[in-house]
Order: structure tokens, then sequence, then C-alpha cells
């Protein structure tokens, strides 16, 4: 299981477009990390999952208020489409030119070890 | 029983955003009649591993050129090879050229992730994702295009050389007009020439206009956009080169750290 230090799974949203890139990743995550938590929702029903779902991370396309301020990991996946992604851990940010599914992977298990 | 490694269908994916990448990789080795043979992030990464794949996934929008290029370069090279278009692309028109290069089906990214898994299950067993009539479609939004970059074309060149008219301000371009304001877009562009001869006819030996012959479409967008390379590879000015390259212009402005 993927879990946090006191035993709760790691619950993970995935809000970025376009649905392929959504789905595909959140695929990937759940046969590879089953203990994860992850929830797909479109971009519109970002913020109202946020307050409902309470996720450890948000993968989004535009990191809004509510992401900032709401959640202590979040990941800007590939904004208006550009090669890069922002990502931020407890508030320390890192942006990273070609991100690779093993990076989101890290990002699960950092949360999980957290 | 599960297929052997021989019977199944060999995928090159072809993709910038290497996360997507690897988990449409992941999804369709998930597939017993699937798998991966390459992966590529760039249509020069591709070139190089074109050999004994049965599918390639293209994306068009790559970092370095238009995935319609590799889909020609793979339809003459490699005619056996299917190609599905896997792009984010807004415009019909891309996908219509892809189509035209040889691309066997398309799909847009706001997909299910099933459904491209799908789509390349279709393909490998013979069915054909386009109907003949998407087909026509497709082929006439492109010579659409192309027309309009033609008369596009022929009116930057008749304001940047207008003819001489022989001392008489409009005498040719008719309605008081002279005929490089005309040429420019002004005002003809929405009427055949009062004498039954399209302005344009001044420069070209062909009748392309006039009454009872369907006169030329005009050009939609900014001729002026930025070059991309045509079905035949030589550079050309479109509008497509400005709506691909213009979506996607925050891939320029990388973070300097």
């Amino acid at each position: 299981m993927t879990e946090r230090g006191g035993g709760e799974a790691v619950r993970l949203l995935m809000a970025n477009e376009p649905r392929a890139y959504r789905e595909g990743i959140a695929a990937a995550i759940r046969e590879l990390r089953p203990g994860v938590e992850v929830t797909t929702v479109e971009p519109d029903d970002l913020e109202g999952s946020i307050l409902r779902l309470t996720p450890d991370i948000v993968v989004c396309n535009r990191a809004t208020s509510p992401v900032r301020e709401g959640v202590s990991v979040w990941v800007e996946l590939y904004p208006d489409y550009a090669p890069w992604s922002v990502v931020s851990v407890r508030g320390v940010r890192s942006t990273l030119a070609e991100i690779q599914l093993p990076d989101i992977l890290s990002i699960v298990d950092l949360t999980a070890g957290a | 029983m599960e297929n052997s490694a021989k019977n199944r269908a060999r995928i090159l994916l072809v993709e910038d955003h290497a996360s997507f990448r690897q988990a449409l990789a992941f999804m369709f080795e998930r597939e017993p009649e699937f798998t991966v043979v390459r992966q590529a992030g760039s249509i020069s990464e591709a070139r190089g591993s074109l050999d004994g794949v049965d599918v390639a996934v293209v994306d068009l929008g790559l970092s370095d050129g238009d995935g319609t290029v590799l889909i020609e370069e793979l339809s003459k090279s490699e005619p056996r090879v299917m190609t599905l278009v896997l792009s984010a692309t807004l415009d019909p028109g891309r996908f219509a050229r892809a189509v035209e290069a040889g691309a066997s089906g398309v799909l847009h990214k706001a997909v299910a992730i099933q459904d491209i898994v799908d789509a390349v299950r279709r393909l490998k067993a013979g069915e054909a994702l386009l109907s003949p009539n998407e087909i026509v479609e497709m082929l006439r939004v492109v010579g659409r295009e192309r027309q309009g970059e033609i008369e596009a074309k022929r009116s930057i060149e008749r304001a940047a050389h207008p003819p001489r008219t022989g001392g008489t301000p409009g005498a040719r371009g008719g309605h008081g007009q002279p005929e490089d304001l005309q040429a420019a877009g002004h005002h003809h562009r929405d009427r055949a020439h009062p004498h039954g001869e399209h302005p344009q006819q001044a420069r070209s030996p062909l009748p392309i206009a006039g009454p009872g012959v369907r006169r030329p479409p005009r050009p939609r967008r900014d001729p002026l956009a930025a070059p991309y390379r045509d079905h035949r590879g030589a550079r050309r000015s479109s509008f497509l080169a400005l709506t691909e390259f213009g979506n996607r212009e925050p891939m320029d402005r990388r973070p300097a750290a």
C-alpha cells in the first residue's frame, strides 16, 4: 500500500487536460501504485473536488489559488501544452523541462513517505 | 491463449509529452496483442525507429515539426505501416492534411484512453477508421485551403508588382479602384469583374472566374503566417503553421532555469 504516515492511502486528484493524458497517467498510477486513491475529474470540477476529496496531490494544467493554498503537493502538467511542468512539494517549487512518468510516481512516493 | 511476441502488433509511439507517451505505452503493453517497440519524442528520433513497426501513433505538434511530415515519409518508405494521428489540435485542416499524407485514422486527445487502444486494435484487424465520405470531406478541406493559399500568394504578388495599366488608374480594376488596392484585399474579393473577367486574369493565363464560372475561393486566413512544409515538402506560408505553433508558443519560452 502507498500510505501516508498515518496509515491512510494517498489521495491523488487528476484534473488535467486533455482527457487522454488524464486517463492514461491515472491508469498507469493505479496499476503501478495500487494503494493510491486516484480520482479523475474535468478541470472545471477541480475546485469542488478539492473541497470534497481533500487530496494530497493534485495534477492539473493551471494551479489556481485553491490548489496552491489548499493542496500541499501539486503538479502543473504541460500548462498550455508547453513541454515543461511545474512541481510544488510543500512549498518548494521546481520546473521540470520534460517530466517523465517515473517523476510523477516519485512525487507520489515522496508524498506517501511524508 | 496469449499471443506470442511474433503475433503482436508492433507499435511506434511518437509523442513529445513523455509522461503521456510512457503511460500510453503502458496501456498498450497491458494488452496481449500489442507491444510498443519504439518511443520517440520528435520526428528526428522517430526517423531512426521505423523498421519492424506495424502501427505508428503520431502526434502532430512535435518539437521539431509537424507529424504530417513523418506520416508522409512513412507512407512512402513503409507503406504497410498504418498510422493513427493523435493530436490536441482544434484545426480540422491539420487532421485533413495528415489523412492526405497517408494517415489511416485521426483521434483528438480529448478521447478516452481506451478509444486509442481500440482504434489501434481496429487498424490491426484491417478495419477502416474513416469512412469514404470522411476521407473525401477531408481532402476537400485540404483542397480548399490549398486553393486559398494560392489565391493569397497571387494577391500578394499583385500587390508587390502591380501590372502597368497604360496610365489610366483603375481602368483594369474597375469600380474606380486601382488594381493594386484591390489585390491588397480592398473591395474586389466578393464579386466578379464587371466585364466578366476576374481581376486575377490579368496575370493568369487561365480563365479562373467570370460569368458561369465558379469564382476561386477567397483566402480565409492570414497568408503571412509562419511557414510550414506542404505535402510535397516545399516550404509554404499558411495560417496552419500559425495555428500550430501559435498554440504551442510557450514551448519556445522555456524557463531559464
